[in-house]
C-alpha cells in the first residue's frame, strides 16, 4: 500500500528518543495549565466591522485572541465598540473562512496553488489588454486605504482608469450635492447643537459609537432632535419629534423650509451675504415652494413644515440639518443628489457653517508620499474611465467612486471583459442581482480576493482569499476630527492560513507577472515610514500605540475656506448648469410612485440595524443570532394598510418586484409611514458559502431595477415598487 | 512485518481517504487495494471490524463526487476538526463570546497539536494551517505515536484527541454524508475506540 501510505502530511524526521524527550508536552491536561498562566498582551489594530475602522485593543493569550475593547485614543471609538466588534473577531476562527485560493471548474472551484493562480490570471489579464485595451478593466472594492492606494497604483500602471467603490449604492448623490455646494462633505458638531434635524439618519443605530455618544451628549444638554424619516427608528425613539415624510420627497421638505427662512427672513443675512455666492438667483427660484405646495407631496402638514423652519432659525447657528451619510438620500432616489444639494443651502442659510453644533470641516493628518525619484509612480491614464464618471456626456458630476452599476451594463454589452474585486458583494448589494450577475458572467476575467466565498465570489473565475484583518498590517490610516486621528492595523495574531496574501502581496505578485514590478519596489514598511515622517511619528511608535490623536492648532473660529471655486458656499453652480441641469438647487420628484389604485402597492425602502453591517455581518453567528432573537429580518408594513390587506403581525406575505420575488415574516407597526414597506439590509444570503446566514431574510437590493440617476450616476436603491400579497 | 508497523500503516491508510488523496491514493481505494489492504491490517492486528463494501472498489468519477459532498460540499460537507467539536477554550479568563462555544476553528486543541508539531519538529501543509487538528493529521500524527512513542503516549493522545469521533460520526450523518464516508468515519471511530 506504499502508493498511498508513501504520502505523508506530516513532514518529519521523529525518532522515537525525541517523542520520550517530549512526553512531557504530549500531555494536554500540561499543556492547557501551563498556557492558562501565560500573560495576556494587548495589541492595537481598527476594526473591520464596517467601514468605520474604529480602533480597537486585541487583548492576546498565547497567539490566541481573548479579549477585544475599544481603543481610547482613536477618535471614532473613544474607549468604545459596539456588538458588531465583538461579533468580528469570529472571522478568524470561522469554519466558512476560505483558505486557500480557487480557480472555478465548471459549475464549482478546486484548489489552485497561488503562484499559479497569479500566473493564470496574469496572463489573461494580458490578452484581455492586448486585445480589448486597458478600458476593458476594472477594479472595485469597498475602499480604505491600503487597497486604494495599491489597486490605483495597479490600475494606472496597466492604464486603466476605472476604480471604483461602493458609494454609488450607499453615499454618492449625498457626496456630489455638498462637494458642489460647500467644497466638501462637512460632518456635524451634534454634541454641542441646540437643535438637530436628521433627515433618514439613524446614529443610534449605524454606524459608529462616537456619533451615537456624541447624540447622546446633545440630548443631555437639552437640544431638541427631531427625525424626518418615514420609519420611526431607534434615534426617532430618542428624537422630541418625528416626522413621518412620505419616502422619496426629502427634497420637497428642504425647499419648503428654504422658501420659510428666506421669506420671513428668518436666515442669516449677514453670514449669506458674506460667505456665498448665487443667493439671490437661489432665493428667486424657492418663490414657488411654499410649505402648502409640499404639504401634499410629503404628507406633512404646511404648519409643520413652517414650525420646523422657524425653529430652527430660533436655534440658529447653533443646529444642524445633518448632511447624513446613505440616510434618506445617500444613493437612493431620482433626487437625491438635488437634495443634499438643499440639504447643504439649508444649512448655509441659518449661518452653521464652523459654528459650535453645526456643520464642521475637519481636516485629517496630512501624511507625506514616496519619493518618486526613487519610487517611480505610474501617470494617471488618459483614456476615459469606463463606468462614465467624470466623462462628459455620460455622468459629468459623478466622482472617482465611480458607478459600478453602469460598468456592468457594460459588461453585459460586451465592452467590459476582466475585473478585480477586493472585499466587496456588489451581486448582492448593488441594485438588481440579475443585472450585476449576468454582467461579472460575461466577462473573460473575474478575480475576487476576500476571506469569504460571497455571492459575488461565487461568479469568480479565480478566488485569492486574504488574512483576516486581525492578521495583517496595512497602510497608516487618518481620521478627520480637531485632533486628526492617526492610527494602524497591527499583526495582532500570526496568519492562520499560510496560503492567504494580503492585498499588496497579491497586486505586487501579479504586477511582476505583468513587468510592471519598478511600480512596486517598496516594502509596506517603507510606504507607511514615509506617510507618517512629516508628522514626526517613528513608524515604530506607531506600532505601539496604534492609535493616537494629534493635537494640532484649534482652527480659527467661524467659516472656514471652503473648496468650491469661489471658496464659498455656492448656491449657483456653475458645473451644475455646464453638464444640463438646474444651476441652482429645485424640485426633482422621484422616479417612481407606488400606484395609489392598487392597496397592494408600496415603496420598499430599507436601513441598518445596529449589529449588522450591509451583508458582511449577517454570517456571524452570534450577531445573526441578535437578528434570530428580535426577528429583525421581518418587513415593516404600516398597521392601517396592513388592515386594508387582511395582513396581520408575523403573517407570511410575498414581497414581487420586477426584477425579483421573496417570502418573508410582517412586523405590522404604527411606526412607518402607509406608503412604504422597510426592509432591513444585510439579510438574504444565497452563497451555500454562507453556512449560517444562507437563506436568512431578504436581500433588498434584489428587488431594485438597474438604474442610474442622471446627476451623479448613483443607483437609486430606494426607486423600488413592490407589491405585497399576504402568502 | 510487525505489530507496530501494521498498526501504524493502518492510521496512514485511514488517513489518506480523509484529506485531498492524490492520484495514486484515488487509484488504490477505486481498485479496492485500499480497502483489501485495511481488511488485511484488521485481520493482522486480530481486530474484529469489518470493512463496509461501500469502501471497496467503485467508479472514480462517483468515489470523487462523493468525496466533494462529504468533505467539500460548502451546503452540507463535514469538517473533520477537532476544535470544531469542543469548547473552544477551557480556560475562563477567555472572554470572546466564542470562547465557551463549540464550532470554532483554533481551539484549545489546535492550539495543544500546533505547539507540538512546533517542538518536535514537524511541518504540516500550508493549506491545513487553519486547522493542525483535522483529523486526517492526528491519525498520522497517532501513526508516528505507535512507531516511536510509547503505549502510554498512545493511549493519552487517544483519550485526549481522538475522544470526539462518536460526536463526528453523528454530525456526518445529520449532514446526509455519502454512505462511504459515513462508513468510513464509522471506521476510523471504531478503530480508535478498539484501541488500534
Amino acid at each position: 500500500m506504499k502508493e498511498i501510505t508513501r504520502r505523508s502530511l506530516l513532514k518529519t524526521s521523529l525518532t522515537t528518543g525525541s517523542l520520550l524527550a517530549a512526553s512531557p508536552l504530549l500531555d494536554f491536561s500540561k499543556w492547557a495549565a501551563a498556557a492558562a498562566e501565560a500573560p495576556v498582551e494587548v495589541r492595537p489594530s481598527l476594526c473591520n466591522g464596517c467601514s468605520s475602522h474604529c480602533g480597537i485593543q486585541v487583548h492576546v493569550k498565547n497567539g490566541r485572541v481573548w479579549k477585544v475593547t475599544g481603543h481610547p485614543d482613536h477618535g471614532r471609538a473613544k474607549g468604545k465598540i459596539c456588538a458588531r466588534a465583538n461579533g468580528v473577531i469570529g472571522w478568524l476562527y470561522d469554519s466558512d473562512r476560505l483558505t486557500q485560493p480557487l480557480k472555478r471548474v465548471g459549475d464549482s472551484f478546486q484548489p489552485i496553488a497561488y503562484e499559479q493562480a497569479l500566473d493564470e490570471i496574469a496572463a489573461k489579464l494580458k490578452a484581455v489588454l492586448a486585445k480589448d485595451g486597458p478600458g476593458a478593466v476594472f477594479y472595485e472594492h469597498n475602499p480604505r486605504e491600503t487597497a486604494t492606494f495599491y489597486a490605483k497604483r495597479f490600475m494606472w500602471a496597466i492604464g486603466a482608469p476605472t476604480v471604483m467603490a461602493h458609494d454609488a449604492a450607499c453615499k454618492m448623490g449625498m457626496m456630489v450635492g455638498f462637494t458642489n455646494i460647500v467644497g466638501a462633505v462637512p460632518g456635524s458638531d451634534l454634541a454641542n447643537s441646540k437643535y438637530i434635524m436628521l433627515i433618514g439618519r439613524n446614529p443610534a443605530e449605524g454606524i459608529r459609537t462616537s456619533v451615537a455618544t456624541a447624540l447622546s451628549t446633545a440630548l443631555q444638554k437639552g437640544a431638541k432632535v427631531v427625525t424626518v424619516d418615514p420609519r420611526l427608528s431607534a434615534s426617532g425613539a430618542l428624537a422630541a419629534e418625528w416626522v413621518p415624510i412620505r419616502p422619496g420627497t426629502d427634497l420637497a421638505l428642504v425647499l419648503a423650509m428654504c422658501n420659510v427662512l428666506v421669506s420671513e427672513k428668518l436666515y442669516d443675512a449677514d453670514f449669506v451675504a458674506k460667505n456665498s455666492v448665487g443667493f439671490d438667483k437661489f432665493a428667486a427660484a424657492l418663490a414657488p415652494y411654499t410649505p402648502a405646495w409640499a404639504a401634499p407631496i410629503t404628507d406633512i402638514p404646511a404648519e409643520t413644515i413652517s414650525r420646523l423652519a422657524r425653529e430652527l432659525a430660533a436655534a440658529k447657528p447653533n443646529c444642524v440639518v445633518d448632511p447624513s451619510w446613505k440616510g434618506a438620500f445617500g444613493a437612493n432616489y431620482n433626487n437625491s443628489t438635488e437634495t443634499a444639494r438643499a440639504v447643504g443651502a439649508l444649512n448655509a442659510l441659518l449661518g452653521n457653517l464652523g459654528q459650535p453644533g453645526g456643520l464642521t470641516f475637519d481636516a485629517g493628518a496630512k501624511f507625506g508620499s514616496l519619493d518618486p525619484a526613487k519610487y517611480p509612480a505610474p501617470k494617471e491614464p488618459e483614456i476615459p474611465r469606463t463606468d462614465g464618471a467624470g466623462v462628459p456626456g455620460e455622468y459629468p458630476l459623478a466622482p472617482e467612486e465611480g458607478l459600478p452599476h453602469v460598468v456592468a451594463q457594460k459588461a453585459i454589452e460586451g465592452k467590459v471583459k476582466a475585473g478585480i474585486i477586493r472585499h466587496h458583494n456588489p451581486v448582492k448589494n448593488f441594485p438588481d442581482t440579475k443585472h450585476m450577475t449576468d454582467a461579472y458572467k460575461a466577462l473573460d476575467l473575474l478575480v475576487v480576493i476576500d476571506t469569504h466565498l460571497t455571492e459575488t465570489a461565487m461568479l469568480a473565475h479565480y478566488i485569492l482569499p486574504e488574512p483576516s484583518f486581525l492578521e495583517r498590517e496595512e497602510l497608516v490610516e487618518t481620521i478627520a476630527g480637531a485632533k486628526p486621528t492617526v492610527a494602524t492595523r497591527t499583526v495582532v495574531v500570526p496568519k492562520v492560513n499560510a496560503d492567504t496574501h494580503t492585498f499588496p502581496e497579491i497586486i505586487a505578485g501579479l504586477a511582476k507577472r505583468l513587468g510592471l514590478e519598478k511600480y512596486f519596489n517598496f516594502t509596506l514598511d517603507e510606504l507607511n515610514t514615509a506617510r507618517v515622517a512629516p508628522l514626526g511619528l517613528t513608524l515604530a511608535d506607531l506600532r505601539a500605540k496604534g492609535s493616537l490623536m494629534l493635537d494640532v492648532p484649534a482652527a480659527p473660529p467661524g467659516m472656514p475656506k471652503l473648496k468650491t471655486a469661489s471658496g464659498k458656499v455656492e448656491f449657483t453652480s456653475a458645473k451644475f448648469a455646464k453638464a444640463g441641469f438646474s444651476e441652482v438647487p429645485g424640485w426633482i420628484p422621484p422616479k417612481v410612485m407606488p400606484d395609489p389604485k392598487n392597496p397592494q402597492s408600496f415603496r420598499l425602502i430599507f436601513g441598518k440595524q445596529g449589529y449588522q453591517s450591509h451583508s458582511a455581518t449577517a454570517n456571524l453567528p452570534y450577531l445573526l443570532q441578535i437578528s434570530k432573537d428580535y426577528a429583525a429580518d421581518r418587513l415593516w408594513m404600516n398597521a392601517k394598510r396592513a388592515a386594508q390587506l387582511g395582513i396581520a403581525d408575523g403573517d407570511w406575505v410575498v414581497v414581487k418586484a420586477t426584477t425579483a420575488t421573496g417570502k418573508i415574516q410582517v412586523k405590522v407597526t404604527e411606526r412607518l409611514h402607509p406608503d412604504a414597506v422597510y426592509l432591513p439590509g444585510g439579510y438574504g444570503n444565497w452563497s451555500p458559502y454562507l453556512t449560517r446566514a444562507k437563506g436568512y431574510g431578504l436581500n433588498v437590493g434584489s428587488f431594485a431595477p438597474y438604474q442610474a440617476e442622471p446627476m451623479s450616476g448613483h443607483a437609486m436603491t430606494m426607486e423600488s415598487i413592490v407589491e405585497i400579497q399576504k402568502a | 512485518m510487525d505489530e507496530r508497523t501494521v498498526r501504524a500503516q493502518l492510521y496512514s491508510l485511514l488517513a489518506a481517504r480523509l484529506y485531498q488523496p492524490d492520484d495514486a491514493a484515488w487509484q488504490a481505494i477505486c481498485s479496492g487495494k485500499w480497502a483489501g489492504a485495511v481488511r488485511t491490517s484488521l485481520a493482522a492486528l486480530e481486530l474484529s471490524l469489518a470493512v463496509p463494501l461501500s469502501l471497496g472498489a467503485c467508479p472514480e468519477d462517483a468515489a470523487r463526487r462523493d468525496y466533494w459532498r462529504a468533505f467539500l460540499d460548502p451546503a452540507r460537507r463535514v469538517r473533520p476538526v477537532e476544535s470544531l467539536f469542543k469548547v473552544w477554550t477551557q480556560d475562563p479568563t477567555a472572554e470572546l463570546p466564542l470562547a465557551g462555544e463549540k464550532g470554532w476553528l483554533g481551539g484549545d486543541p489546535a492550539a495543544h497539536l500546533l505547539s507540538l508539531y512546533t517542538a518536535l519538529g514537524i511541518a504540516i501543509p500550508p493549506e491545513l494551517g487553519y486547522a493542525p487538528d483535522h483529523l486526517a493529521l492526528e491519525l498520522e500524527f497517532m501513526g508516528l505515536l505507535v512507531r516511536h512513542g510509547t503505549p502510554e503516549q498512545q493511549e493519552q493522545f487517544r483519550r485526549q484527541h481522538l475522544d470526539w469521533l462518536p460526536d463526528l460520526v453523528e454530525d456526518a450523518r445529520r449532514r446526509e454524508a455519502p454512505p462511504s464516508y459515513i462508513d468510513l468515519l464509522t471506521l476510523v471511530s471504531a478503530a480508535v475506540a478498539a484501541r488500534l
